[in-house]
């Protein structure tokens, strides 16, 4: 079986949470320096986000090419997690319409 | 002296028969959800945190310390019956605790990491109140700067202490620092990331991360997991230790006590530092070394007692300077913030009831450990044997209703859902939850601390590094970035946490 590299994979998600981050962010007004904006802090933690993710990359690269052993990312176990967001995204859709679903407290 | 007024002052909040119930039932729910294979403090703080919001504050603080005390001590319980550790600070439990089991000596072994637990928390809770007073007076004359340096130098010790790759652990970091800004920006009133959703104009939902990311994270990577491989099974014969093993024991309890309340005022330290590096010093003073592993009862002694004095210690940076050490203490403020109590030092002089009140209720739910879990410890092992099929669904239907409970609502269900799939996924991939946690609680200070600092120095961002404290901390945060990236330490770390 094909096995992906976990420090590639993680790499990559990273990137994209601090793309996700860093392009509101741009929107949200940089201020001056004496009164910072909203979007200041989230873009320079989003800019150090995606440094780490591609160090991640990059060392993930490497290792390839020097042919190191990998770590693989874990298999999914797809039904527990299908069952359970099953379970949770029912009551969280349909819990308010279910009378027994009142706190007493 | 002071701090012995306020402690006795502290009793007498804590020992009212409210707050006595409270910190009974919570060191009772919070055994009985540790005691379950594969739950770790963390998971039962997170399952358990709903029940004290509707408390008034001291008594839902007095009864969380009860949970995480339980939690803890059912941690070490199934670590020695069981062999599986529910988190990185009993790991060390199990190498000898187990074999002590299985050598029908598990009663002894379940003894003496009780006492010594009781002995430590009495220890660390008479250095909580000695210390806490003069820190939170050096921390009043802290500026912005300062405090912004002292999270930024506690975010990375903490990276540096926790086990796993560093990277991974740093862009955790990150990651929590950034969800922590979604929801209305205090200072400009911008709305960031909420899409247009009302849902999240107050931000995320602590609990429903919390939930999310531990719980039920935790449930779909173990739903698959082979269950209770080498249960203990024959009878707790005798619970009290003999002459022997205590003689052998006490040595190692004061040395881990004393090592654990040091080690846990570090920032990132705590009860997994704490445990391992005592079993290691125990196996280096020991005559006969060659009996760690195969149940030695000082292998059993030292770390659990290390553990609960870390844990007890890791309190002071968290209430005086509200710097969570690390996941547990991250939770801790999580649940303070919920009752509208920043931590800091402003807490002791605001909130004396609640602040004495909470460390004598340490010491209290430290001795009800010992009175009820020994006496108990049948029902525990019942507990053990409880099979995945039955207790997933469990821990899912209480934790829906103590997430529904928050605001009559179930939006904090459906985001715990989401950030249960997140968890999974960083699971997966080899990213520990903890770090973020972290983050999501201090990213919405230090960007406070940032602007406050930038706002005093009429925007010249060079003050982090004029103030002398601040580039102090600074400075101190680089070297500890830079030195854990070098390979020597790196390899040196890689050993700390990987014995045998």
């Amino acid at each position: 079986m094909k096995t992906i590299d976990s420090n590639l994979a993680a790499g990559l998600v990273f990137l994209l949470i601090a793309a996700a981050f860093a392009i509101p962010a741009l929107g949200y007004g940089m201020g001056s320096r004496l009164r910072l904006g909203a979007g200041v802090f989230p873009l320079i933690v989003s800019l150090l986000l995606a440094a780490v993710g591609m160090a991640l990359v990059v060392a993930a690269l490497r290792a390839r090419e020097q042919g190191h052993a990998r770590i693989p990312v874990l298999p999914f176990d797809l039904r527990a997690m299908v069952c359970e967001m099953a379970a949770l995204v029912f009551v969280g859709g349909l819990g308010v319409r279910l009378p027994f679903f009142r706190m007493p407290f | 002296m002071d701090w012995m007024a306020n402690l006795s002052g502290g009793f007498s909040t804590a020992l009212s028969i409210h707050n006595v119930l409270l910190c009974f039932t919570g060191v009772l729910l919070g055994t009985a959800i540790g005691v379950l294979p594969g739950v770790g403090p963390l998971v039962t703080i997170a399952i358990l945190l709903p029940l004290t919001y509707a408390l008034e504050p001291t008594s839902a603080l007095i009864m969380l310390a009860g949970i995480y005390y339980g939690a803890q001590y059912g941690g070490s319980t199934t670590a020695i019956l069981v062999n599986l550790p529910g988190e990185s600070g009993s790991v060390v439990t199990c190498i000898d605790g187990h074999q002590m089991a299985l050598n029908g000596r598990a009663g002894s072994a379940l003894a003496i990491a009780a006492l010594g637990s009781f002995f430590a928390g009495t220890v660390g809770t008479l250095m909580i109140a000695a210390l806490s007073p003069y820190l939170a007076q050096v921390a009043l004359s802290f500026g912005p700067a300062d405090y912004f340096s002292l999270m930024v130098l506690g975010l990375v010790a903490a990276i540096t202490l926790a086990s796993g790759s560093l990277l991974k652990a740093v862009a955790m970091v990150l990651t929590g620092l950034l969800l922590g800004v979604v929801g209305t920006d205090l200072t400009t009133g911008v709305r960031r990331y909420t899409f247009g959703s009302f849902d999240l104009i107050d931000g995320l939902d602590f609990t429903a991360l919390a939930m999310g990311l531990f719980a039920f994270g935790d449930i779909m990577a173990n739903a698959g997991a082979r269950q209770n491989r080498g249960l203990v099974q024959e009878k707790i014969s005798s619970l009290w230790p003999s002459r022997e093993e205590f003689r052998e024991a006490w040595p190692a309890v004061l040395r881990g006590t004393g090592l654990g309340s040091v080690l846990g005022l570090l920032p990132g330290g705590g009860a997994t530092l704490s445990s391992f590096a005592s079993y290691s010093i125990e196996k280096k003073l020991s005559k006969t070394p060659e009996r760690f592993g195969k149940g030695a009862i000082a292998g059993v002694a030292a770390p659990e007692s290390a553990n609960n004095a870390g844990a007890q210690s890791s309190f002071i940076p968290m209430l005086t300077l509200g710097i969570p050490s690390n996941g547990v203490m991250a939770m801790m403020i999580g649940a303070m913030m919920i009752h509208n109590i920043v931590p800091g030092p402003e807490v002791m002089t605001r909130n004396a009831d609640l602040f004495w009140g909470l460390i004598a209720s340490m010491w209290i739910g430290n001795l009800m450990l010992v009175i009820i879990n020994l006496p108990l410890i049948g029902i525990w092992v019942r507990f053990l044997r409880i099979p995945y099929a039955y207790l997933f669904p469990a821990i899912l239907v209480f934790s829906m209703i103590g997430l529904y409970s928050i605001g009559n609502s179930t939006v904090p269900i459906l985001m715990a859902a989401g950030f249960g799939v997140a968890g999974y996924a960083f699971n997966r991939l080899g990213c520990e939850p903890a770090p973020l946690l972290l983050g999501f609680i201090l990213g919405p200070m230090i960007e406070v601390y940032m602007r406050r600092a930038l706002l005093l120095s009429r925007g010249d961002p060079s003050v982090f590094l004029t103030e002398p404290l601040s580039a102090v901390l600074l400075a101190g945060a680089v070297i500890l970035l830079v030195s854990i990236l070098s390979p020597a330490i790196r390899r040196k770390r890689q050993e700390v946490f990987v014995e045998d």
